[in-house]
């Protein structure tokens, strides 16, 4: 599953339609980075990866994420500009330790905007994932190269934390919650489920228990848990719904959502409670 | 028609005790009765009301206006739900005190009208009309007697949150959501009614289809969706769409 995404859709959950966007906006902004552009610019997500593209015309090409990327037999390095060559294969090994990677070039790729973004959404008609036989091309054929005498350029590797548990605040039904939930939720290893997309996370572990009163269906924000009556919760992500009825035991801490989106189905989860 | 607008002062500056009874209405004081909710580092949610009703319709209304004419500085997204309205701002931005809002008079401009043909043909029709101890008829009957308000669009791009629904066609939710239903569905989950713009995931019982877009994603936004807040809405029933 390969689309392109940007910084995503701001200013429309007023008429439903979620914000959407790169997962790993952190990723996306760093690939940027090295072209000197726009740290938003559209970037093909990569889930997994498994993608292999043929080089029509010489090119500049970067990428962010933990798929492997290779040009023909040589191994090439994430979070450094790399000239493909015409004829050449670029291809993008699955590593499996986390979900997206994303692929950038000088100026963006082209691709159709919605509402201001070229960040694709399926679901809501809004573009579609890659398929084979599909051409993309960059937005513009200005020229763009590294500083003279400079062949390449990278950045320096960003260490994530990987085992530090998310930081999550209350969300707004946490006191409807039993108490006795309320300190499983937080003392529990949850694990990232299968049935998991970029609408939301599923987290798999002991059923919570919910609040008893039925809630008024209310605005969500994307890092909100909330429990259906099954009590597992639901992480809301990027192409999630903008209402819902359900109750938000927690938030996720913004700035530890682009680490979390990346944890591939298995993975395990722990969440401490800060304010 | 233009009434009486009187252009809101809005402040940020709420003293933090939060106020919790939503039901008295102090008439001395201009300010909303409202209960901020911090919800996230960058957000507020914001209850004006308990219930939906005429009364909540109208606040979101006052509220809206405000937002409209004086937004708070560095305000991100607006979203409204029957009771709630969320504010998200930018980050490190957002207030330490909920926003506060002011009883207004709202100029009550030109609701909108709108009609959706619905051909009554959903496969829980059977299922709603034994819960409601009805026949099929009368459920259709029933359905499409009132005038619907929108409250506010949201869940999906167009979904609209309507109220209206007689109490005699309330019907639990499925207790199973479906994993797909087909865009443009009419539906009824326990005392709401809408329609599904989108082929998503439901729970709620189909009782009919509309042919008309709710949500083109290729339109300008003023146009991208078929409904709007504020809007009021009258469901046709039609035996089929094939005579078009």
């Amino acid at each position: 599953m390969t689309g392109l995404q940007d910084g995503g859709r701001a200013g429309l959950k007023a008429y439903g339609i979620p914000r959407c966007g790169a997962m790993d906006l952190v990723a996306l902004e760093r690939v940027n980075r090295l072209f000197d552009q726009d740290p938003h610019t559209a970037a093909w997500e990569m889930l997994w990866g498994g993608v292999v593209l043929e080089c029509l015309n010489d090119c500049w090409i970067a990428y962010s994420g933990n798929a492997q990327g290779w040009v023909d037999n040589g191994a090439v390095d994430a979070e450094r500009t790399v000239r493909v060559h015409r004829g050449e294969k670029l291809r993008f090994v699955p590593q499996g330790k986390s979900l997206w990677t994303y692929l950038a070039t000088p100026n963006g790729w082209r691709g159709p905007q919605w509402f201001g973004s070229q960040s694709v959404w399926p679901d809501g008609g809004m573009g579609n994932h890659i398929r084979d036989g599909d051409f993309l091309s960059a937005s513009s054929k200005s020229e763009w190269s590294p500083i003279a005498g400079v062949a390449a350029r990278m950045l320096r590797p960003l260490n994530r934390d990987e085992s530090s548990p998310f930081r999550v605040s209350i969300g707004p039904q946490w006191s409807a919650f039993p108490e006795s939930s309320q300190q499983m939720f937080l003392h529990t290893t949850w694990h990232v489920s299968p049935q998991s997309n970029r609408a939301g996370f599923r987290l798999q572990g002991p059923v919570l228990q919910v609040p008893s009163q039925e809630l008024i269906s209310e605005p969500t924000i994307v890092g909100s848990i909330q429990v259906p009556a099954n009590g597992q919760p639901i992480v809301l992500l990027n192409d999630g719904p903008t209402i819902g009825g359900y109750s938000k035991i927690a938030v996720i801490h913004s700035d530890d959502l682009d680490r979390f989106r990346q944890l591939p189905p298995g993975r395990s989860v722990h969440f401490s409670l800060s304010s | 028609m233009q009434v009486t607008v009187c252009l809101a002062s809005f402040s940020l500056a709420q003293s933090k005790t939060v106020r919790k009874n939503l039901s008295v209405h102090d008439h001395s004081s201009t300010i909303l009765p409202t209960q901020g909710i911090r919800y996230g580092a960058n957000a507020w949610l914001i209850e004006f009301a308990s219930v939906a009703s005429d009364e909540s319709f109208a606040i979101a209304a006052m509220i809206r206006q405000q937002l409209h004419t004086s937004p708070p500085p560095q305000l991100r997204e607006i979203t409204f739900s029957y009771t709630r309205v969320l504010l998200e701002f930018a980050p490190s931005h957002c207030p330490e005190n909920a926003p506060s809002f002011q009883r207004i008079n709202v100029s009550s401009s030109d609701t909108a009208i709108k009609t959706l043909e619905v051909c009554y043909d959903g496969e829980d029709l059977d299922h709603v009309a034994k819960h409601c101890g009805m026949t099929i008829e009368a459920v259709i009957h029933r359905h499409s007697e009132p005038l619907y308000r929108v409250h506010c669009l949201g869940f999906a791009p167009g979904f609209p949150y309507l109220s209206g629904l007689p109490t005699c066609l309330h019907t639990p939710r499925l207790p199973s959501p479906r994993l797909r239903i087909p865009a443009g569905s009419v539906a009824i989950g326990a005392g709401q009614t809408g329609i599904y713009p989108l082929p998503t995931a439901g729970g709620w019982n189909l009782i009919g289809r509309i042919r008309q877009c709710l949500f083109d994603p290729s339109a300008p936004l003023s146009e991208a969706t078929f409904l709007q807040a504020g809007d009021s809405l009258r469901f046709i029933p039609v035996n089929s769409f094939s005579s078009c």
